[in-house]
């Protein structure tokens, strides 16, 4: 099993903000799979099965008072790359916001 | 087992064709229960607590609080469904406050959950409950669509750190319209609710002098108050109506409210000074509050000075005092800055008892830090 830990940084989102975190990724029978990454204060190791290379990460994302959500995706000490990071301004406070990345091992 | 099924992905600083076998459902590892919660808001009002310090200082109170809290997401099994259950996350708060200063004399609100002026824990348990994007693309759309946008930022010497984002949102210079269309997704009908129960008790000892030998006397009382609160904040219609969070809740307390403060005199004595003393000449009165509220907020209002406001507005009635009362609260977060603010208004009507003094209307500043 491969094991990635994550990190959810979240700034001046509001009381009603929001950051929730999912992996999809493509089972062996072809079909897509979405799973949640569940936090407890704002951290979380999640599982995927040993051939898994490619996952999407997802970000559902309100900012009730603008903000910034930052997720560190680490494999062991490796932090993963592409960098994610979503700025969430004053103005589109109150929205919903769906944001991506795609990581390769 | 091998997987059959492949879609390319981004990888490194070029693009490739990744194979994307599974052998069996992830099984997630027991979660991480470490690092405090790095929440922006220190305020029990808003019915989720972070974790932070607080002062606040009125015309009617001020006082200093600390405030701990602790969250967990709601696990959910592997779906196919973008739109299955919504998501849910458990806080948990608790929160000590201690007057500053003398307040024998703290005026009463009833927007203020009957503990003010008195050393206090709150408990705070609250269920955030959101919506879930419901016609989300599929994981392998995503990294298809990511892939074939990097490939042409390559091929058309892009900027690096855009080909190699891995981020829909950057790429979407070097896709078709189609591939646009393709990762669309509706947010118009998403609710964000809160379900938020909280409950405190305070201790306070309160002086007053008897009024026939005038002696010293005290009595130590034991408020405490408990409420539930729910709303959410749709995001439909205007901007002016989207993302208001509007609730409701209900709250029973029994407070005690000092005597109002009288100067008596000793009778004159055959020999000596007549000493006189200003003092509340009775013990403090039991007072029951079941209080009805709403609240109508918004914290993202608007960008200016360098500052989001936000803004809320609470109105409470007292089933038992017949007292209506109105809180308004402007909320100051500065960008990038670590403290944030307010100014909080409360104005009421005054209560039919004679016997103690009822201000009638308070403003003041607050500051929090989150930790």
């Amino acid at each position: 099993m491969t094991r990635l830990d994550f990190k959810r940084t979240t700034k001046d989102l509001g009381a009603l903000g929001s950051a929730y975190v999912s992996a999809g990724y493509q089972r062996a029978d072809g079909t897509d799979v979405w799973e949640d990454v569940p936090m407890t204060n704002d951290q979380a190791r999640h599982g995927f099965p040993d051939d898994t290379r490619t996952f999407v990460v997802r970000c559902q994302i309100t900012g009730d008072a603008g903000g910034v959500v930052e997720l560190e995706v680490k494999n062991g000490d490796k932090v993963l790359k592409p960098s994610f990071k979503r700025e969430i301004k004053p103005t589109e406070a109150g929205r919903t916001f769906l944001a991506h990345r795609v990581y390769t091992l | 087992m091998t997987g059959s099924h492949f879609f390319p992905a981004l990888a490194g600083t070029a693009v490739l064709m990744a194979a994307f076998p599974a052998l069996s459902q992830a099984q997630p590892d027991p979660r991480l229960d470490s690092a405090s919660a790095d929440s922006s808001d220190t305020d029990f009002r808003t019915g989720l607590a972070g974790s932070g310090l607080i002062v606040e200082a009125g015309t009617d109170k001020t006082d200093a609080s600390i405030a701990l809290s602790w969250s967990r997401e709601d696990p959910l099994e592997p779906h196919e469904d973008p739109a299955v259950e919504p998501f849910r996350t458990y806080h948990w708060g608790l929160k000590a406050t201690t007057p500053l200063g003398d307040d024998d004399e703290s005026a009463d609100f009833i927007t203020d959950r009957g503990l003010a002026g008195v050393g206090s824990l709150e408990f705070n348990f609250s269920v955030l409950t959101t919506d879930r994007v419901r016609n989300a693309p599929t994981a392998t759309r995503i990294a298809e669509t990511v892939a074939s946008a990097a490939a042409a930022c390559v091929s058309e010497s892009g900027p690096e750190s855009v080909c190699e984002s891995g981020d829909p949102d950057a790429l979407q210079f070097y896709m078709s319209e189609e591939q646009k269309r393709a990762l669309e997704v509706d947010t118009a009908h998403i609710w964000t609710t809160v379900l938020s129960i909280t409950g405190g008790v305070g201790s306070k000892s309160y002086n007053f002098r008897d009024p026939l030998s005038l002696a010293k006397d005290s009595v130590d009382k034991t408020p405490f108050s408990f409420s539930i609160q729910y709303g959410g904040a749709p995001q439909v219609g205007s901007s002016w109506t989207s993302g208001w969070y509007r609730g409701g809740g209900i709250e029973y307390s029994e407070t005690y409210e000092a005597a109002t403060a009288q100067t008596l005199c000793s009778p004159p004595p055959p020999a000596g000074p007549i000493e006189c003393f200003t003092s509340p000449y009775s013990a403090p009165e039991l007072e029951r509050r079941a209080v009805l509220y709403g609240v109508l907020r918004r914290e993202g209002l608007s960008d200016r000075f360098g500052l989001t406001w936000g803004a809320q507005l609470k109105a409470a009635y007292d089933f038992e005092s017949e007292v209506a009362g109105l809180e308004g609260t402007l909320y100051m977060i500065p960008g990038g800055g670590a403290l944030r603010g307010g100014i909080r208004f409360k104005i009421q009507t005054e209560d039919d008892d004679p016997l103690t003094d009822d201000e009638t209307s308070s403003i003041g500043l607050f500051v929090g830090k989150p930790f």
